[in-house]
């Protein structure tokens, strides 16, 4: 539990004051634009820093020196020796907390076979990819089974595969009642592991709340996807006898490049769309338009010029905006609900 | 083409440094605690081992082999293990500090000074290795007795010891591993020239009390015994103070463990 705790950096900077409260066996994401205070809030509970006022407990005790008995923690950078092996390093650090020698293998054995490295375990550090090195931090902070597990950005780095086997860590120890604080700005991964997702912006902790709530925060908020340009299978096209992908109707075969006809297009969609009320567009790039309803009745008008454009629109998907799409406005809401710097629309998907 | 890219992976992955047998061995041992740790760290740089042992041998050999003067040779060879102690211990607490390591170790459930002694201490013991080679050479040529012989191993153990305590203070104090030499020079400037190093040991008042009490003095004096020199202290004297120098050594190191783990 963090109650009133600041943190305060040379030079003036400060975090804080942050007050939250860490539920036993729950996935708890902390997301925030850079500088937002992530790491430092990651810090304090780890009690690798301290507040400079406020207080932070764990199991309701206040001695750090307690609370690391039962806590696990990897910061955003993996550092291990290069000759040691996966199975060397983890088994150091598991026993710095687990006495028997013999329980200590097993679980090394078995945390670094649920992190994927089982097989690259004897091998040395220095060989594996910074992906698997990401892993084999996350397995020496697991390895013990503590209480409280606490990761710095543990998706970074991860291929699909690392960030599906990292979530299924992470969702077993939940499902064993064991607490885990993630540190993350990565959407997909927060999504997929995480009970509740705190939300930080500039120190301070605006709103913590499981994810289906946040998301219900932007209600009338739509997201319509335009597909622009039809695929034709096997038209014998420029392109697709240059073995460059299916050609596109409307696009004509002459010299002005590939893909003339679907940026043109999709330019025509794009300014159609642009100057409707009520909607913005996000992004448009490669046959796709992006576009942000403000209010729902702007749905009508927009199919109605989608339509006007023609069979030139292959398809047009109507959904809720992700948490990824959700973001910006979360972390540029202040704790009374008021706009502190959010922008008016949601930036483009291509700038984040 | 595609043919080719397994080879070249088996390939690449024997060509880093330990995929040999010498692995096998070591990947055996698992380190429970910080001592055997380092110890393992440094038991897989082969090359790395290698020049550390033997640099001290190439800067003892011509000392002792052309018949330097007993006192400057035990001079140089005392700075040599003073510096070896100091920047050794700094360095390494300096690297693990910007690596983050540090920080790891000060979270985990243990008492500060057996996680920081488990390092100076690996540090100590891979020095003394070392050092063996020089001090066999030393007490061979020099014809000491098993006396000067057990003065000169404890005498050397200390002053690796404090040196290593001097390079735990260092790292408390440093910015960065570039500031380590300076700060480890500044502060074993003086606890050298009190020893009696440069000048000798004074015959009477606070000077000699200095020098006697200093390890660094103690060391000088065996290294000049050893060598065949006329030492400044007995082997008794040499003895008693390195053994004092040790335990005072190690407590300290345990007080300036905290503080060296949780500074930031």
């Amino acid at each position: 539990m963090v109650s009133g705790a600041v943190r305060r950096y040379p030079g003036g900077r400060s975090v804080g004051p942050i007050d939250i409260d860490v539920r036993a066996g729950e996935v708890l994401a902390l997301m925030g634009s850079n500088g937002a205070g992530k790491s430092t809030l990651l810090r304090l509970l780890a009690t690798a820093d301290r507040t400079d006022c406020g207080r932070v407990s764990w199991w309701g005790d206040p001695s750090p020196r307690r609370a690391r008995r039962q806590m696990g923690y990897a910061a955003d950078e993996p550092v291990e020796e290069t000759t040691l092996s996966p199975r060397q390093a983890t088994y150091f650090w598991c026993r710095q907390w687990v006495r028997d020698p013999d329980v200590a293998r097993r679980l090394t054995s078995e945390t670094l076979a649920s992190l994927g490295l089982g097989d690259r375990a004897d091998e040395p550090v220095g060989t594996l990819s910074y992906g698997l090195r990401r892993r084999l931090a996350l397995a020496q902070a697991l390895a013990h089974q503590p209480a409280l597990a606490l990761f710095d950005e543990p998706s970074a780095g991860l291929d699909p595969d690392g960030v599906a086997v990292v979530t299924a860590a992470l969702r077993a120890r939940a499902a064993a009642g064991l607490t885990t604080v993630v540190a993350s700005n990565d959407p997909e991964f927060v999504a997929g592991v995480a009970d509740r997702v705190a939300m930080l912006h500039q120190g301070r902790c605006l709103r913590v709340a499981p994810l289906p709530e946040l998301l219900a925060e932007v209600p009338r908020r739509r997201i319509v996807e335009l597909r622009v340009g039809e695929a034709v299978p096997g038209r014998n096209g420029p392109h697709a006898a240059a073995g460059t992908g299916p050609t596109m109707a409307g696009e004509a075969a002459d010299d002005r490049g590939p893909g003339w006809a679907q940026r043109t297009l999709t330019l025509a969609v794009t300014e159609r769309l642009a100057s409707l009320a009520g909607v913005v567009v996000l992004s448009a790039a490669d046959g796709l338009v992006v576009a942000e309803l403000e209010e729902e009745a702007a749905l009508a008008p927009l199919v109605a010029a989608a339509d006007s454009v023609g069979s030139g629109v292959r398809s047009l998907e109507v959904r809720r905006p992700d948490l990824r799409e959700c973001f910006p406005a979360l972390v540029g809401r202040d704790a009374g609900g008021g706009q502190v710097d959010a922008p008016a629309t949601l930036p483009a998907r291509g700038s984040r | 083409m595609n043919a080719t890219m397994p080879i070249r992976r088996r390939a690449a992955r024997g060509a880093i440094p330990g995929a040999a047998p010498r692995r096998a061995v070591l990947a055996r041992l698992m380190p429970r605690g910080t001592l055997g740790r380092e110890l393992l760290v440094v038991a897989a740089r082969r090359r790395a081992l290698a020049l550390k042992v033997g640099i001290p041998l190439i800067l003892a050999l011509p000392l002792i082999i052309g018949g330097a003067p007993t006192f400057w040779a035990g001079m140089l060879l005392t700075v040599l293990v003073a510096m070896m102690g100091a920047v050794g211990t700094a360095v390494n607490l300096a690297r693990a500090r910007q690596s983050g390591l540090l920080v790891r170790l000060a979270l985990v459930p243990r008492p500060g000074w057996r996680v920081v002694g488990g390092v100076v201490g690996a540090g100590a013991i891979v020095d003394l290795l070392q050092l063996l080679p020089v001090i066999a050479l030393v007490a061979a040529a020099g014809g000491a007795a098993p006396d000067q012989w057990a003065a000169l191993l404890l005498a050397v153990m200390a002053g690796l010891l404090t040196g290593s305590l001097l390079g735990c203070l260092v790292a408390c104090l440093a910015g960065g591993v570039g500031e380590v030499l300076l700060d480890v020079c500044v502060l074993l400037a003086p606890l050298l020239f009190f020893g009696g190093l440069f000048t000798g040991v004074p015959r009477l008042g606070w000077g000699w009390t200095v020098a006697t009490i200093d390890p660094f003095g103690q060391l000088g004096s065996a290294f000049i015994g050893a060598l065949g020199g006329t030492p400044a202290f007995s082997p008794a004297t040499v003895l008693l103070v390195s053994t004092v120098a040790i335990v005072v050594v190690l407590a300290a190191v345990g007080l300036l463990s905290r503080p060296l783990l949780e500074r930031r």
